[in-house]
């Protein structure tokens, strides 16, 4: 019997069992961080009583040195970082998959440039250009998502590039342009479609790294601000050698997000990119 | 139209690529002779057959005529206008193109109706609206299942790819369909149902073919004429039974010789058997371009170039039987006295073996 499209994209996803666990995980950690304000059992910038206390029944997951209760922070944390990565992908994926269609399409000029730019900003050492760029721009969550959105792009665009270069010399493009099809047409109904496996699959690399650049910019300081939250700057409190030794509720639960957000983004994507490729046929 | 007026009139068509990384200077830089000279006309309804071994062009003329490739030298005349950029612009849909793989020349990631209604809907030749019944049309026409038009590409055979690929060449109704070898990417026995589908579809639209193919098998069944390439030249040009009973040029007698015959009893008779290399197309010879393979070949041949020259006397370009060949009173002699029992002997293997006849039995 015939399906949708859609509808065969969701049956091959399903053979990847890895990546149907994964999204299950990160639907979770995403309706949580979502919800944070109504799970969160405390106000997660309120002070409490008890500095540093262990996991118990009334802090499940203990609270940090200034008496922060850690769970609450984690949802809010969670809830930064989730919109950090999206954010910025998408921005990242924006930007790519334009100037990689430009450059692999129009070729000549138009490629020489953008390539020169991709290729410059792919070798300036980013941390350095976050940190200034972090120093020129007030520090805060929407200056990291514009920053990693305008730094990640170039891997995007060279991926879009080089699929561009080679669809555009098949026949099935031949023939849209003997049958008089528009340029617009070509670009984005011939040839983009053929290429969004390879880009989503990038992109959830994309954004399991600008996760990761985000906690490490907090973690630094110059990510997201106290006494907001993010899982990265959560980590911050936990520098010294005694919060690593003695008190390891503070950094194990934001360090397990981390790591479950990261591996999970990953995962889909690889189950992604079998599923959408309609020629797949694994039974 | 009337039926003397060619719809199609190709003259001198040329077409060289540069050599890369040849020579540092613009002026030393060599060229790849790809279509050397080209001249041939179409008619209206009539399906001209083009052939050659890999190389020889006869894909780069295609790909001229339909705007894939720019044109170094010639001219080109379509309803006797002559098609320069402007008027190529407005009969751009009247020239369309089958491909060799019906899988690379559909879009794996859109519906046959996505296909199909697109390049109706941006020509102007329907609306959305009626889109839906076209492309049903369309499908019925091509001899494809009604409920086709919502599946992709990959959910069919190669035939019935082939069938779509056919139907999305006829969506704008055009005069003259390039068909690029677009059988030889598919089964024998699919072959015959395409070439019979292509057949009736002309006797019903009276849509002209250029039908380019690499042996004369399938350009037999369904060419009227048959125009014969070789290192970017036409060497002869003849009606399709004209061609097959009186070949007069030795490479076309060659390539008719090497038609498999679908019968036992003629498991014994000989072939003529063409040894030898094809000259590169960066030096082309100075004489003949066959002139290293063909057993015929005299000194004038590798001296001159022979031109095209009508042996026929026919009225009208239509029944011409065109031929380049100083030696093709020879070469007639050389079929009629050892039935088509002849070896071809690059010019080097003949010197070194002075002794050995030029003609002898091949396998």
């Amino acid at each position: 019997m015939h399906e949708s499209y859609l509808g065969s994209v969701i049956r091959r996803f399903k053979y990847h069992k890895a990546g149907v666990v994964s999204l299950v995980i990160l639907s979770l950690i995403v309706l949580a961080a979502l919800l944070a304000p109504v799970l969160a059992p405390y106000d997660p910038n309120a002070i409490n009583p008890e500095f540093s206390a262990a996991p118990s029944v009334k802090h499940i997951l203990g609270t940090d040195q200034i008496g922060r209760d850690l769970f609450s922070r984690l949802l809010y944390g969670t809830r930064v970082s989730l919109l950090v990565g999206f954010l910025s992908t998408l921005i990242a994926t924006f930007i790519g998959v334009l100037l990689g269609l430009i450059a692999g399409y129009f070729g000549g000029a138009a490629d020489m440039i953008i390539m020169r730019c991709t290729d410059m900003v792919m070798s300036f050492p980013y941390i350095l250009l976050i940190l200034v760029a972090g120093a020129i721009f007030e520090p805060g969550m929407w200056n990291i998502i514009l920053i990693l959105g305008f730094i990640d792009w170039p891997g995007i665009a060279r991926l879009v590039r080089g699929n561009v270069l080679s669809i555009k010399e098949k026949d099935f493009v031949h023939a849209s342009r003997i049958g008089g099809m528009s340029r617009t047409y070509i670009l984005f109904s011939d040839i983009l479609p053929n290429t969004i496996a390879p880009i989503l699959v990038f992109a959830t690399s994309v954004m399991a790294i600008s996760i990761l650049d985000e906690a490490a910019l907090s973690f630094l300081g110059m990510g997201v601000q106290p006494p907001a939250a993010s899982l990265g700057n959560m980590l911050n409190g936990a520098q010294s050698i005694t919060v690593l030794t003695k008190l390891p509720w503070l950094w194990i639960s934001p360090g397990a997000v981390i790591v479950l957000l990261v591996v999970c983004v990953n995962f889909i994507g690889d189950a992604l990119r079998d599923a959408i490729d309609p020629s797949t046929t694994k039974s | 139209m009337s039926d003397r007026e060619p719809l199609l009139s190709v003259r001198n068509l040329k077409k060289y690529y540069p050599v890369k990384n040849s020579a540092f200077l613009a002026a030393n830089r060599k060229l790849v002779h790809a279509v050397d000279g080209v001249s041939f006309d179409i008619y209206e309804g009539e399906t001209l057959g083009l052939v050659g071994e890999s190389g020889c062009g006869k894909s780069t003329v295609g790909r001229q005529l339909v705007g894939m490739e720019q044109s170094d030298g010639g001219e080109l005349f379509f309803c006797g206008k002559m098609l320069d950029k402007a008027e190529f612009k407005r009969q751009r849909a009247q020239l369309q193109m089958i491909f060799q793989d019906p899988t690379a020349s559909l879009n794996p990631r859109r519906r046959i109706y996505d296909i199909l209604s697109d390049i109706m809907v941006g020509n102007g030749v329907c609306t959305r609206a009626e889109a839906k019944e076209r492309v049903n049309g369309l499908l019925k026409e091509v001899g494809l299942p009604e409920n086709s038009a919502e599946r992709y590409p990959h959910e069919f055979s190669g035939g019935q790819r082939q069938r779509i690929a056919i139907a999305r060449a006829l969506s704008l109704s055009p005069k003259l369909i390039i068909c690029d070898e677009p059988v030889s990417a598919l089964d024998m026995s699919i072959q015959a149902q395409i070439l019979n589908l292509l057949k009736e579809l002309q006797s019903r639209l009276g849509v002209s073919y250029l039908f380019i193919a690499h042996g004369l098998g399938s350009v037999r069944y369904i060419s009227h004429r048959i125009a014969v390439m070789y290192l970017g030249k036409i060497v002869e040009l003849a009606s399709s039974a004209e061609l097959f009973k009186n070949p007069r040029h030795p490479y076309s007698q060659a390539l008719i010789s090497a038609v498999p015959v679908a019968d036992p009893e003629k498991r014994g008779v000989k072939r003529m058997i063409t040894v030898g290399e094809v000259p590169s197309s960066i030096d082309l010879p100075e004489g003949c371009a066959y002139a290293a393979r063909c057993p015929y070949a005299t000194e004038r041949c590798r001296r001159e170039r022979p031109e095209l020259v009508d042996i026929n006397g026919g009225e009208g370009s239509r029944n011409k039987h065109l031929c380049a060949c100083f030696n093709m009173e020879v070469a007639r002699e050389g079929v009629a006295t050892h039935e088509g029992v002849i070896v071809h002997e690059g010019a080097s293997a003949r010197e070194g073996a002075a002794e050995e006849p030029a003609v002898k039995e091949g396998a």
